[in-house]
């Protein structure tokens, strides 16, 4: 919830702001699998540009930073430039299990973690890849559009009182 | 020019392609592999599909009397390898793909069982789950699934291995000296 609010708080500013939410792609050591749906986002079929949504060449202009890839060793640098260089405030999705919490590569030597390991996150977009669907739902739901459709579930099974099989 | 009125032509012709998402749900096409759900009353608690998982999206942790089952959508690349290999179909692949959140708690599911003592050494070993259903596919077999198998069933495994060497201890003296 708290994650809600101040996601909801920086919509507002870049609301404030008066222009449409443009972002900046950042792939840091990815396969290149959700780089690919991201284009296909943009392409007519989709069209992710009827929200607004641009995409531009340096993260100076971009109010979202869009992750893919498991954050490594060598692109920590590279990320950590590019989220010091977009303006505040700034809303960060994640795209992709690896951007989500490392992936595939989870375990790899070289490899931080997720996105999240390093710079505050605000919206997880799992998939391997996710499909244009998913990406433009995921999206819509940081930028406050749509309602989350996913919860996180919990199953115990009750104590048994000395029950033998 | 030319050119372009030419593809002006085809685009009129064509029409709008766009896809009005948001508002409409696409249709998904057959067979697609969405988030896979866990039936919390079906799964039995074996861990196969924690063993084959390739991205470690399931795993198990066992801790004295509980048995813990965590399914991190965050990590799934929806294989398929668990519907596979889950004995009793407790997981299944959905076509549900809009898995978005803006937590990452939101992407987990954890499931907990009871598990059970050993009755020979008192250590905890499998769920009871588990238990009650090798004993459903066993009692198929009748006679042969006498007292002293069921007994070495809710053994824990290096205790059954000590009972089985008992039993083949004991067949070996009766045959060699006759009891």
């Amino acid at each position: 919830m708290e994650a809600d609010s101040k996601l909801k708080e920086k919509l507002k500013q870049i609301r404030e702001r008066g222009n449409s939410p443009w972002v900046f792609p950042v792939n840091t050591g990815g396969c290149n699998g959700c780089d690919i749906e991201v284009v296909d986002t943009l392409t007519p079929y989709f069209d992710v540009e009827r929200f607004g949504v641009k995409v531009v060449s340096s993260p100076k202009h971009a109010d979202i930073l869009l992750l893919t890839g498991p954050v490594t060793r060598q692109s920590l640098k590279t990320l950590k430039n590019a989220y010091e260089a977009t303006p505040d405030p700034k809303i960060v999705v994640a795209i992709g299990n690896c951007a989500c919490g490392g992936g595939i590569f989870h375990d790899s030597f070289t490899v931080i973690g997720g996105a999240d390991a390093v710079i505050p996150t605000d919206a997880y977009i799992p998939g391997c890849p996710p499909r244009p669907e998913a990406l433009i739902y995921g999206l819509l739901l940081a930028l406050g559009k749509v309602e989350q459709k996913i919860a996180r579930k919990e199953y115990r099974e009750d104590d048994l009182n000395g029950h033998t099989v | 020019m030319s050119g372009i009125l030419k593809l002006l032509r085809v685009a009129i012709k064509r029409g709008r392609v766009t896809l009005n998402y948001p508002v409409e749900m696409t249709p998904t096409p057959e067979g697609l592999r969405g988030r896979p759900v866990l039936d919390f009353d079906a799964c039995i608690g074996c861990g196969a599909c924690a063993k084959t998982c390739p991205p470690n999206a399931l795993t198990v942790e066992e801790k004295e009397k509980v048995w813990t089952l965590r399914l991190f959508y965050g990590r799934c690349i929806m294989c398929g390898v668990c519907e596979e290999v889950c004995p009793v179909d407790a997981i299944k692949l959905s076509d549900e793909f809009e898995l978005a959140s803006t937590t990452k708690k939101d992407l987990e599911v954890e499931l907990q069982l009871l598990r059970v003592k050993c009755e020979r050494c008192g250590t905890y070993f499998t769920t009871r789950r588990v238990l009650e259903e090798t004993a459903e596919e066993f009692s198929e077999l009748g006679d042969v699934y006498d007292e002293e198998l069921r007994g070495m069933a809710t053994q824990c495994p290096d205790c059954r291995r000590k009972a089985w060497s008992e039993v083949l201890a004991e067949a070996y003296r009766e045959a060699r000296y006759g009891s």
